[in-house]
């Protein structure tokens, strides 16, 4: 069932590039982020106590990714992100295929990565 | 947080198909949505009471479901390029045949769409079984 969630670093990478709708879950404390408890989003106690990253869904992660990209690239590079069913999917920038991602966190961390750049 | 779980129509017909993974939330009384929090459901631990109650599943729930029993799969193709256009292509295939859906302007809309169009391969190929 938590396989729904993604990883602790991702979801912190995620909460550091402003992603702060509710989630079902999150992560504490940040030295122990291996239980996911149930619970409403807490990124604004977060942003106070800085001791807990929301858990987000795969479902919830990949739009925001996406909106991030897509806000960041306009005006320079074109990118066609194929996502497969199973969150795995390939990356494509400027006609020219970049990342083959075989897996939902592979995906999620090149992802990730071009929205940082 | 709605918004993450399919809606009652689709739900109720997935678990006509045999959808029983745990969920977090469930419908009561077709329209009343409920969440589960501290604990999961599935449709046959529900604690009540009527045929209209059902699990709630989440979209990645509902395609993973389509994915592992029917061997359906969807991509979503999301094409990003100049001045902020984008859109999303929906692609799904089935046993030895692949439906493009038309452009949507969100994810979320791209996938309801595709959920919808699933349901109607799989109740489509049910009642050719049948």
């Amino acid at each position: 069932m938590d396989d729904n969630f993604i990883p602790y670093e991702e979801a912190y990478a995620l909460k550091m590039l402003g992603f702060n709708t509710p989630c079902f879950g999150h992560y504490k404390p940040i030295h122990n982020p291996d239980k996911t408890l149930v619970t409403y989003n807490i990124n604004e106690i977060q942003t106070k106590e800085g001791y807990a990253v929301s858990a987000i869904l795969y479902q919830q992660a990949f739009p925001f990714l996406l909106n991030y990209l897509d806000d960041k690239c306009a005006g320079e590079d074109v990118y066609s992100i194929c996502l497969y069913g199973d969150g795995s999917g390939h990356i494509i920038r400027n006609v020219i295929k970049i990342k083959e991602c075989r897996s939902n966190k592979h995906m999620l961390k090149k992802l990730i990565k071009l929205c940082k750049k | 947080m709605e918004n993450n779980f399919i809606l009652y129509e689709e739900a109720h017909v997935l678990k006509k198909l045999g959808f029983n993974a745990e969920c977090y939330a469930y419908y009561h009384n077709k329209v009343e949505y409920l969440l589960v929090k501290g604990k999961r459901t599935t449709n046959n631990t529900i604690e009540d009471r009527y045929d209209s109650d059902c699990a709630t599943p989440l979209y990645q729930q509902a395609f993973k479901f389509f994915r592992d029993k029917y061997n359906y799969h969807k991509d979503i193709t999301f094409k990003a390029s100049f001045g902020g256009n984008f859109e999303y292509i929906v692609t799904i295939q089935t046993i030895g045949k692949i439906v493009i859906l038309d452009n949507e302007s969100s994810y979320e809309e791209a996938e309801l769409k595709c959920l919808k169009k699933l349901i109607g391969i799989c109740k489509n190929n049910i009642n050719k079984i049948k």
